[in-house]
């Protein structure tokens, strides 16, 4: 679904079946209550997981789009942890990603990290500047 | 307010009494309390947080307010553990070796005072990290080169003090420092090298000066705080060619560390390259999950069919050439012709490399000195993202090589961890870095980690191999592995620490050295 959103995704692939699909699937994944959502977010997922993928687009919904992260993520981290990309970043990935994007921000300007554990591998989150 | 720990021996009083004292030096915004202490926690600890916690940190923006607040510290006994990027991870992050100890965070600190392309060198304050300078040079189109540890958001200078590493000729960054200027226990200020005489030009340019050679004693070390540092910058090579070579088997170590040596000694070997383990550059692209589900260490199909995947070995050279063409035509037929002596080597230049997301196509950026973090996913090997760095060092000898990785990987098998490993040729030894990779939300995975790591030091030194930096919760330990003459080497430090620190209020317990106020409980 790179560059695609989910309404666009769904348009183009069938609507409601894939729609069901998707819904079943997202069914067996545990709850992600504790990822707020967040509309024209986009929803970052490591595309080496086909889990990351999935629980990506539940998160996602019908409302925001997937970007798989990029092989080198340090341009991305780096303009969000200098306040200088977006305030706020959501993502399924492994846990080096939040944990870079907050380690890298200055020590008095560090995003809050709302982490939610998916898996061995897997995890659901969410990053805001809130200064 | 109430701190949730107070140095040891100070009233509540006092310490708020002193809090009162760095708020007026460096203003109210830069003394956190509270919840702003989280930044300052180990991710990685293996022992309860609160053996490392601090009561506030303390953020000056000069040298002159770090001679004042070290002023209070002294009035009050307030001891200070120093950081700059806070990014000793591995080794203890931006806490403190004992609890209560306030963080001087030097971050603020983050000018770039000078810049020398002729005679290519930087002169810096703590604060500015490897991102900071790689983005300088690049914005003001300067043709030098830095080099960078892995991942590079680190501080330059602090990496230095810490004796830390990279990946260009210029890899050892502490023999690259030249002249530093330092706060003392008693808030005195020197420079030293030629920066001790008030005209000289050469304080970047020559280390020594006149006299005995102070510098050493501030790396590791908790005598002084390193306000200003110069390092040697390379200037940019004419030309730059990465490569890596693969080895198909467990048992090539020995030989390649023995063609690797007469080529490092004899400097064909230009770089601080690496002999990196089968997975830990798998963890770059992959987890172990993903290819075994069951305890204990990673099964040999599993490993064949990592290298497989990956099109990796079960270990991986990453050197570089540097300079005109004809000098790497020559240099790079040398040093494959010694490889090639290894059965089964494979090279590859990273165009031949067909994963996108290749290790070799990293290190082509950080053997240039580009900065980057991607390296870092190995901490995801297996979930939940802990490491500690486990880093003996021997000769560049391939049955000590060996020796060492058998050692290693045993003991971190019988308690059920992958072996992940970087062997960094050094000018004459093998820093033998081993990353303990672990859950750090398990706590049984935490206390396994803790007890190994311990019977590693021993074992290591009971062999002769000490380590070259290590984590807070065992610089005690591995202090004394240096034993030679009933610790007279401890015995020197502590001297030295009594006479320019008598009121022991710098980073207290910093790599085993104790102020005397401290020395019985530490």
């Amino acid at each position: 679904m790179d560059g695609m959103n989910r309404r666009a995704f769904l348009q183009a692939t069938g609507g409601v079946a894939a729609l069901a699909a998707a819904s079943a699937s997202a069914a067996a994944l545990p709850t992600l209550t504790a990822i707020p959502s967040a509309t024209g977010v986009p929803v970052l997922f490591d595309a080496r997981f086909p889990a990351a993928r999935a629980h990506a687009e539940k998160l996602a919904g019908l409302r925001q789009s997937l970007d798989p992260l990029p092989g080198d993520a340090t341009e991305l981290m780096q303009s969000f942890a200098n306040g200088r990309g977006p305030r706020r970043m959501i993502g399924v990935t492994a846990e080096s990603v939040p944990f870079c994007l907050t380690e890298l921000a200055p020590r008095d300007r560090r995003p809050h990290l709302t982490l939610k554990r998916l898996d061995q591998d897997l995890f659901a989150w969410h990053l805001v500047h809130t200064s | 307010m109430t701190p949730n720990i107070l140095p040891p021996g100070l009233s509540e009083k006092d310490f708020n009494d002193a809090l009162a004292e760095f708020r007026r030096i460096v203003g109210d915004q830069y003394v956190f309390t509270g919840d702003a202490l989280s930044a300052y926690r180990d991710p990685y600890s293996l022992e309860d947080d609160a053996k490392f916690s601090t009561p506030a940190a303390v953020a000056p923006d000069s040298a002159e307010q770090v001679q004042a607040v070290v002023k209070v510290a002294n009035q009050y006994g307030v001891p200070l553990w120093t950081i700059s990027a806070g990014k000793n991870h591995g080794y203890g992050g931006a806490a403190p070796r004992m609890a209560g100890t306030v963080v001087l965070d030097l971050a603020r600190m983050n000018r770039i005072l000078e810049i020398n392309v002729d005679s290519g060198y930087a002169l810096l304050e703590p604060g500015v990290t490897y991102f900071d300078l790689y983005r300088h040079l690049q914005e003001k189109n300067l043709k030098l080169w830095l080099d960078v540890p892995d991942p590079g958001w680190g501080s330059v200078v602090g990496n230095a003090l810490e004796r830390g590493i990279g990946y260009t000729p210029y890899g050892d960054h502490f023999m690259m420092q030249c002249g530093m200027e330092v706060v003392l226990a008693n808030g005195d200020v020197m420079r030293t090298g030629m920066g001790a005489m008030p005209k000289s030009n050469a304080w970047q340019l020559f280390k020594y000066g006149y006299g005995p050679y102070a510098d050493g004693i501030f790396t590791q070390s908790n005598y002084g705080i390193v306000t200003k540092m110069g390092i040697w910058l390379m200037p940019e090579p004419p030309g730059y060619r990465p490569y890596m070579i693969s080895f198909q088997r467990e048992e090539d170590l020995e030989q390649v560390i023995e063609v690797l040596r007469p080529l490092k000694v004899n400097n064909i070997i230009q770089n601080a390259a690496t002999l990196r383990s089968l997975l830990l550059v798998a963890g770059i692209n992959a987890t172990r999950s993903q290819y075994h589900s069951g305890p204990g260490p990673i099964p040999d199909s599993a490993a064949k069919k990592i290298m497989a995947d990956q099109d990796i070995g079960m270990w991986n050279f990453y050197g570089a050439l540097y300079g005109p063409p004809p000098l790497m035509d020559v240099l790079w037929s040398i040093t494959r012709d010694a490889f090639a002596s290894v059965p089964g080597a494979r090279f590859f230049t990273p165009e031949e490399r067909r994963h996108e997301n290749d290790v070799l196509k990293h290190r082509a950026m950080t053997m240039r000195g580009v900065p980057r973090l991607t390296e870092y996913s190995f901490v995801n090997w297996v979930g939940g993202g802990g490491h500690i760095g486990f880093s003996p060092v021997s000769p560049i000898n391939g049955k000590e090589a060996m020796q060492q990785y058998i050692m290693v990987r045993d003991r971190l098998a019988q308690y059920g961890f992958d072996y992940l490993s970087v062997f960094a040729i050094g000018w004459r030894e093998l820093h033998h870095v081993i990353e303990l990779i672990f859950d750090r939300r398990d706590p049984e995975e935490k206390r396994k980690a803790y007890e190994v790591f311990g019977i590693m030091v021993r074992e290591a030194a009971e062999a002769g191999y000490g380590e070259y930096r290590t984590h807070i919760s065992f610089m005690d330990q591995v202090a004394k592995t240096y034993s030679w003459n009933d610790h007279a080497q401890l015995r020197f430090q502590q001297t030295l620490k009594d006479a320019l620190d008598p009121k022991g209020i710098l980073s207290p317990g910093k790599q085993g050295i104790w102020p005397a106020r401290y020395r019985q409980g530490g």
